[in-house]
């Protein structure tokens, strides 16, 4: 992944063009956000839940080392082989080895944002092994070729008329728009799948020390069978995953299904703790766990930005965002994205290549005041700008206009006059066009300036 | 021991000893918590199943309260004629077995397939195509309408999410207010393979329709066994 600046502009401008995606963005995140309201307006310890929230984290964050030690010794007790992945590329060969131990053919997933950010999928498929996502929105964007746009809806991008061209174009399937005829055509490809498929590979929402299990959660039932059915089960996981124990897993799991879905309760919570059944067989026979730090450790050090290890990849705060609102997940250039993805970029890429993306935002702070964990989203976004600028890798015109800005500052009746003037020009120009901005009126209306000019505009509100 | 676990390992210890200086919680936080709880949750039994009931009909499910193991098979032996399913799956499970007894004596227009019979490729492969399965489960959670089932080697848990309806019998006794009190309940080493379900299961993922029956079950009957 390169995000270079022209990069980051054509998946911007791509976005900004395309009213097909806007609409679908539009209305899935309205959606989203009043279906959760509803729900958030049922619970009155909501608030306070967010208060606990951020405290478990705060503490998980604080002493993750002896948590994660924890975590596996009880996984070992309970027979789960427990792997350590430094980077990305080490994440890839250690399920590599363990699908080539087992002589895998086929693999399900169940969604994970950890294994999207590792490019699992194409790794897999690289190296002979049928490799598929099994959740409805990512089995589509894995048709299309694409990535997810949003962490909980990786469709969300797609109407009902692309996925049925799609499911006729790649599955041979008649084409149908009608939605329940295309979550069955994918049921019963990815049925026989399931019952074929060698190896499990899920994501990891929670971690929990004391008991040495992992938690997924999910509403389709297809991470059920894809921890539940093959023979093997690996389970991805960033260290920042850990809870303590079941108390605080309670709180996280009363507070992810409002933010990501607008449920008091997501439909399957499954917890997996290794231990095979040797009467049943049920359940996966062998276990792994692959605990990955690819930059984690490195935000961790960073007091002021370790916050943003809280997040439960919930979504809630690219639902409100009115960023993403317009230009949808595809638009922020990597697996994470909205407020949380524009803070986590530059951290995981470095701050040149993720230069652009914490000014991905309005600083609003309806992102913060949204977010289940209490995270405050704008905040860091403001102390990786600050770091952007400091470290030289903002944009030349952005340089300008600030040293422009700052120039004027300190010369009074040159800022009253450029304060004054654009005003001024507007009356001149034919009526109801607005000041010439080159590049801002590609994509959306330059208001009207007011004709007295700022200062004098601001006294008079003043005065009333 | 690996390398790569110390790497990891040493990296975290280095960085957690920089204090990150965020606010802590207001000090009532917990307090307040608990108040809201205690105020939200119903006094009595009736109150708890009623919100059971309200919250189960809210995620689509179907609850069907009955007096007898005889009015319940009687219910479900018309339930299965009306949907015209062939197959139903019988676990082991406590609260299913005197129920299952009754309807393979009562009703045999249907191929009756009891999961632990079967070998567990047989199992996965009978059970994926099969139209409904008759399970018990361990908790009931009255403010989401969840069903808890502990996983034990003693009986299967596919019947829980393969088949197409799932018909679950719960007891009076085994229901409890929230999932905090869920997870005071069990002991860790009982949590540790736990299968929490609320609802048939679903698909938003197509412009944000719900569809029920995304891979798991569409429909969900609970009976209210109040004998």
């Amino acid at each position: 992944m390169n995000l270079t600046p022209k990069s980051t502009k054509h998946y911007i401008h791509n976005a900004l063009h395309d009213e097909r995606l806007r609409n679908a963005v539009n209305k899935a995140t309205q959606t989203s956000l009043s279906k959760s309201k509803s729900i958030k307006d049922q619970i009155p310890y909501w608030q306070n839940l967010r208060y606990r929230a951020h405290s478990i984290k705060k503490q998980v964050m604080e002493n993750l080392d002896q948590y994660l030690e924890q975590f596996e010794k009880n996984c070992l007790a309970n027979g789960i082989h427990v792997h350590w992945a430094v980077d990305a590329e080490q994440a890839r060969n250690i399920i590599l080895q363990i699908a080539r131990d087992k002589q895998a053919k086929t693999i399900v997933k169940s969604k994970s944002l950890t294994t999207e950010e590792l490019h699992l999928n194409d790794f897999l498929i690289e190296n002979g092994l049928e490799t598929l996502e099994t959740d409805l929105g990512e089995y589509i964007v894995q048709l299309k070729g694409e990535i997810p746009s949003h962490l909980t809806a990786p469709a969300l991008h797609l109407n009902r008329q692309d996925i049925g061209k799609l499911f006729h174009e790649k599955l041979g399937a008649p084409y149908t728009e009608e939605p329940t005829a295309l979550l069955t055509i994918a049921r019963e490809k990815l049925r026989a799948k399931f019952l074929a498929a060698d190896i499990g590979i899920s994501g990891v929402n929670f971690a929990v020390a004391q008991a040495g299990a992992v938690c997924v959660i999910e509403n389709e039932a297809n991470a059920r069978l894809t921890v539940g059915l093959p023979k093997t089960h690996i389970a991805v996981m960033g260290i920042e995953k850990i809870v303590p124990g079941y108390k605080e897993l309670a709180t996280f799991l009363k507070l992810l299904a409002p933010s990501a879905t607008g449920q008091k309760a997501s439909v399957y919570v499954n917890i997996i703790g290794g231990a095979p059944y040797p009467k049943m067989h049920e359940g996966p026979q062998e276990m792994h766990v692959v605990i990955l730090d690819n930059g984690r450790s490195r935000i961790l050090a960073d007091p002021q930005l370790r916050e943003t290890l809280f997040c439960i990849r919930c979504g809630a705060c690219l639902n409100i965002c009115p960023v993403y609102q317009q230009v949808g997940g595809h638009a922020y250039g990597w697996v994470y994205m909205g407020p949380i993805g524009a803070a986590l970029i530059p951290q995981y890429l470095g701050e040149k290549e993720g230069r652009y993306s914490p000014f991905a935002s309005s600083l609003c702070c309806a992102c913060f005041e949204n977010c289940p964990v209490r995270i405050n989203i704008p905040h860091h976004m403001l102390k990786l700008r600050n770091r952007i600028v400091d470290k030289g890798y903002s944009m030349k015109i952005e340089k300008f206009g600030i040293a422009a800005w700052a120039f004027l500052a300190k010369h009074p009746c040159l800022y009253r006059f450029a304060t004054w003037f654009p005003g001024k020009f507007q009356l001149l120009l034919p009526k109801g066009m607005a000041f010439p901005a080159p590049g801002y009126f590609r994509q959306r209306a330059l208001g009207l300036f007011d004709p007295k000019g700022f200062r004098k505009r601001f006294m008079q509100l003043q005065k009333k | 021991m690996n390398s790569s676990r110390e790497t990891i390992l040493n990296a975290v210890k280095k960085a957690v000893k920089n204090p990150s200086h965020l606010p802590e919680s207001p000090a009532e936080t917990e307090n307040l918590i608990q108040e809201s709880l205690k105020a939200i949750t119903p006094a009595d039994r009736k109150g708890l199943r009623n919100q059971f009931e309200k919250e189960l009909l809210a995620v689509s499910g179907e609850f069907v309260p009955v007096k007898s193991t005889g009015e319940l098979v009687a219910h479900i032996s018309k339930d299965l004629q009306n949907k015209q399913y062939r197959t139903l799956i019988l676990t082991d499970h406590k609260n299913t077995a005197s129920a299952a007894r009754q309807l393979q004596t009562e009703y045999s227009a249907i191929n009756y397939i009891r999961a632990t019979e079967l070998e567990a490729d047989a199992r996965k492969t009978r059970l994926a195509f099969a139209d409904a399965a008759l399970v018990g489960v361990d908790h009931a959670i009255a403010d989401t309408a969840s069903l808890a089932v502990l996983q034990a080697d003693s009986d299967s848990m596919f019947p829980h999410f393969l088949p197409d309806c799932i018909y679950v019998i719960v007891k009076p006794e085994q229901l409890i207010a929230n999932l905090f009190d869920l997870f005071t309940l069990i002991p860790t080493e009982s949590a540790k393979n736990m299968l929490l379900i609320t609802g048939p299961s679903r698909t938003a993922d197509i412009e944000k329709i719900i569809i029920l029956g995304a891979h798991g079950p569409r429909r969900l009957v609970v009976y209210w066994l109040e004998e």
